[in-house]
């Protein structure tokens, strides 16, 4: 009865409550309905692929239900990525260049936006990052940091992508590990070679979760796909030592 | 419980019901509509039965000679500032929230005047020498805005500590906050006085901080205190150059630096300035002005851009005049040095309660939207206003498949949306780098790579035997793919899979040339799945998927 005044009221509603809800694939992963006020996720893709997906996934589920969400420091964000990975392009503001004024930059938008993310390539000073954390809990946001991984800058590469070093120094509320994936659809054996397209990206990711039991959820997500992020059909068991699943995605 | 006499300062409240027909000053049957429905109607218009919340559809069904007119918020606030005028000339401090209602505190006219009663009678006659058509204002005061704004709806003064009471027999509707009352209706409490016979904690805690205010409201305890409206002219903002600038760069960096003081100082105060004054001495004595009125932002970048503007036509029309004596080279330098800018000044002349105006920063407003708008706006200050953009789906060889970045508050651009064929070129200067595509490559069916990247870069692709891997005429590799390598260093990484190529010949635009490329999926062997893209026989990663 309550929980209905509630909804009912608009008092309270969906973007005022204590919980930022997410699509299901996710609510899965987190063993939640939704990402929690005030809290900080981090999304480490430093030992597999996926990370900007599962991003993009997981902006979905509050952006298409009117949350504002900012992206800071990706500036090769894909933006049809996104959109075919359900966030609603109209509730995404990108400051794609913060530049030396990252930890301000991200203070400001606190203060408005609903759910904050920043891809972190560089270091940060674990005082600027509690400073954060502080406003984010201040705020009532939810922060979302983006590790490892992640493409470097345009010009200050030379070569394949290299893994940035960068950690957010503060424990997270939410830690979700991209753990391995492998790729579907696209050619591997000497018959195909060349036929096919990726249509899939098959991905184990870890859920560390502070403060809950299990302190750990494993679920195997179906990236991109045409209906955007999926449990897989396949996730039975912790998916870890599922066979025919390797980082290659050669096996 | 019986309301008190609080802390609520005794308040005037000047409301003017369907101010937006009034400012319209259509004769007749009118409605105003906005987003197509019926904000406001005529005496007229309403014996016929049009209403507030109606469908302008619905509206002229009811009445055939209805005229409709769009709502104009900037006519609305232009018609209603001979009011405040006349209001500020009782000498206290004038609250707007909107053109239509304007308040002030009592205390000072009122003894004045000799008493509340004989001040909304002194006010009253000021009003009706003001031409406009009808009775169209409504004055009531009370303890607070809230009781002083429902005494305008009776025209009367509510004693001093008589809000409860006076509050208790109106419905919970008069609070505006139309879910909480359809919810308060559901559950039988149809009456403010209903409402504030309840306790508070328990009203809290059902309906959170909003409910708990809505009480307060209902218990005739004001909890919003006015927020006058500051005297435009102590927001003047002045700067001085030493030595005069005689370059418009310079004129044009000083005046984006003052508006952008001036509207931090406007924002702390909730405020946004729709009618600016801009006025330039020169160092020869001379004094120009301009004013500009704005529906949205006055940008400290469009401020800028419009002074340059301004002073380039302006330094054009005295190069005419001055024409005569060209050939004398001194003469000249002395007519720059005179003419070169001492001072230039930003006077806001029209200020508003910043809320409609941010909203209209997005185009549409939600509820959520202005705390967001407000964030941006100050990341746009901290970084520049370019530094914060939002996507815009562009037409292009797809729905989807092209997107722009508009620095937030823009408009935007009118061909996004429609797709016109032959596609547009990617603009010059903006995203994509010469010889590369839009940022984001729309051949392939989803899923699109995640990670795109800004300046794709150069790979070498080999076969087993270590030769490059080419695309032929037919559009077809030359040898299968077996490495991937950084251009310019040895090392590489074996290829696990690849899907592809697929060819895109793209026309950009006429005569321009052909482009011949072609893309490859590639997955390395840990475990990387990149988009290639071969164009002049040189491989690019152009995006990741991540």
């Amino acid at each position: 009865m309550l929980a209905a005044l509630r909804l009912r009221t608009g008092v309270s509603g969906p973007l005022r409550d204590a919980l930022l809800p997410v699509n299901p694939p996710f609510a899965d992963l987190l063993g939640s309905p939704g990402l929690r006020r005030g809290t900080t996720v981090v999304i480490d893709g430093g030992r597999a692929p996926g990370a900007t997906s599962l991003l993009l996934g997981l902006l979905a589920g509050p952006s298409g239900r009117g949350a504002w969400c900012a992206v800071v420091a990706a500036p090769d964000l894909g933006l049809v990525a996104a959109g075919e990975l359900g966030v609603d392009l109209e509730r995404l503001v990108l400051v794609p260049e913060p530049g030396r004024r990252l930890v301000p930059a991200v203070g400001a938008l606190l203060d408005g936006f609903d759910l904050v993310c920043v891809r972190l390539g560089e270091r940060i000073s674990s005082s600027d990052a509690r400073r954060v954390v502080a406003r984010v809990r201040e705020r009532r946001a939810v922060l979302v940091v983006v590790t490892g991984r992640a493409v470097a800058p345009a010009g200050s590469r030379a070569g394949a992508p290299t893994g940035s070093t960068a950690v957010w120094p503060e424990v997270p509320d939410v830690r979700l590990e991209v753990l391995s994936g492998c790729f579907t659809g696209i050619g591997t054996g000497a018959g195909d070679a060349g036929a096919g397209r990726i249509t899939a990206h098959l991905v184990d990711v870890a859920a560390h979760r502070r403060r809950a039991v299990p302190a750990q959820l494993v679920r195997r997500l179906q990236l991109p796909g045409e209906e955007g992020i999926s449990t897989s059909s396949a996730s039975g068991g912790p998916g870890l030592d599922a066979p025919g699943l390797d980082a290659t995605g050669t096996s | 419980m019986s309301g008190g006499p609080g802390s609520a300062p005794r308040v005037l409240v000047l409301s003017c019901p369907d101010w937006p027909v009034t400012a319209s000053r259509q004769p007749g049957a009118v409605a105003v509509v906005d987003e197509e429905r019926v904000v406001a109607a005529s005496a007229q218009a309403r014996c016929e039965g049009v209403r507030p919340g109606q469908r302008r559809r619905d509206a002229i069904r009811r009445c055939g000679s209805l005229v409709v007119l769009e709502r104009r918020l900037g006519d609305e606030r232009r018609a209603f500032a001979p009011v405040l005028e006349v209001l500020e000339s009782f000498g206290v401090p004038v609250a707007v929230r909107e053109p239509g209602w304007a308040a002030f505190a009592t205390r000072g006219p009122a003894r004045r005047c000799g008493g509340e009663a004989a001040l909304a009678a002194a006010l009253a006659a000021l009003l009706a020498e003001l031409d406009l058509p009808g009775r169209w204002w409504r004055i009531g005061i009370g303890d607070g805005a809230f009781v002083a704004t429902q005494a305008a709806v009776a025209e009367t003064v509510v004693p001093r500590g008589a809000g409860a009471a006076f509050l208790a027999r109106l419905g919970v509707e008069t609070l505006a906050r139309p879910e909480l009352a359809e919810v308060l209706r559901n559950l039988g409490i149809t009456t403010l006085g209903e409402l504030a016979a309840l306790g508070r904690d328990e009203v809290v805690s059902r309906f959170g901080a909003d409910g708990g205010r809505a009480h307060r409201l209902a218990r005739g305890l004001e909890d919003e205190p006015l927020a006058p409206r500051p005297r435009a002219l102590d927001l003047a903002a002045t700067a001085s150059l030493d030595p005069p600038a005689g370059g418009l760069d310079a004129v044009a960096f000083a005046a984006s630096a003052l508006a952008e003081r001036l509207g931090e100082q406007l924002a702390l105060s909730g405020l946004a300035c729709t009618r600016l004054r801009v006025e330039v001495c020169t160092a020869g004595g001379e004094r120009l002005g301009w004013t500009w009125s704005s529906e949205g932002h006055l940008r400290p970048a469009v401020v800028a851009e419009r002074l340059r503007g301004q002073l380039e036509s302006w330094s054009a029309t005295r190069g005419s005049t001055v024409g005569a004596g060209r050939s004398d080279q001194q003469a000249d330098a002395g007519e720059a040095a005179r003419d070169a800018v001492a001072r230039v000044t930003l006077l806001p002349e029209e200020l508003v309660a910043d809320g409609g105006r941010q909203l209209e920063l997005w185009g549409r407003s939600h509820s959520g939207d202005e705390p967001a708008a407000r964030a941006v706006a100050r990341v746009q200050r901290l970084l520049g206003a370019s530094a914060a953009v939002r996507p815009v789906l562009a037409g292009g060889r797809g729905p989807g498949e092209r997107v722009r970045l508009v620095p937030v508050g823009d408009p935007v651009p009118h061909e996004v949306g429609s797709s016109p064929s032959p596609p547009r070129p990617p603009r010059p200067g903006r995203a994509a780098p010469a010889g590369s595509d839009p940022p984001w490559p729309g051949r392939l069916p989803a899923p699109s790579p995640a990670v795109v990247a800004v300046t794709p870069w150069a790979v070498r692709l080999l076969d087993a035997a270590g030769r490059p891997v080419g695309v032929d005429g037919r559009g077809a590799l030359s040898s299968a793919p077996a490495a991937l390598g950084a251009a310019g260093a040895p090392a590489t990484i074996a290829v696990a899979a690849f899907s592809g190529p697929w060819p895109a010949d793209e026309k950009w635009w006429e005569g321009a040339g052909r482009r011949r490329r072609a893309r490859l999926q590639v997955v390395t062997a840990d475990g990387e799945a990149l988009l290639l893209v071969l164009e002049r026989g040189r491989w690019h990663v152009e995006g990741v998927y991540d």
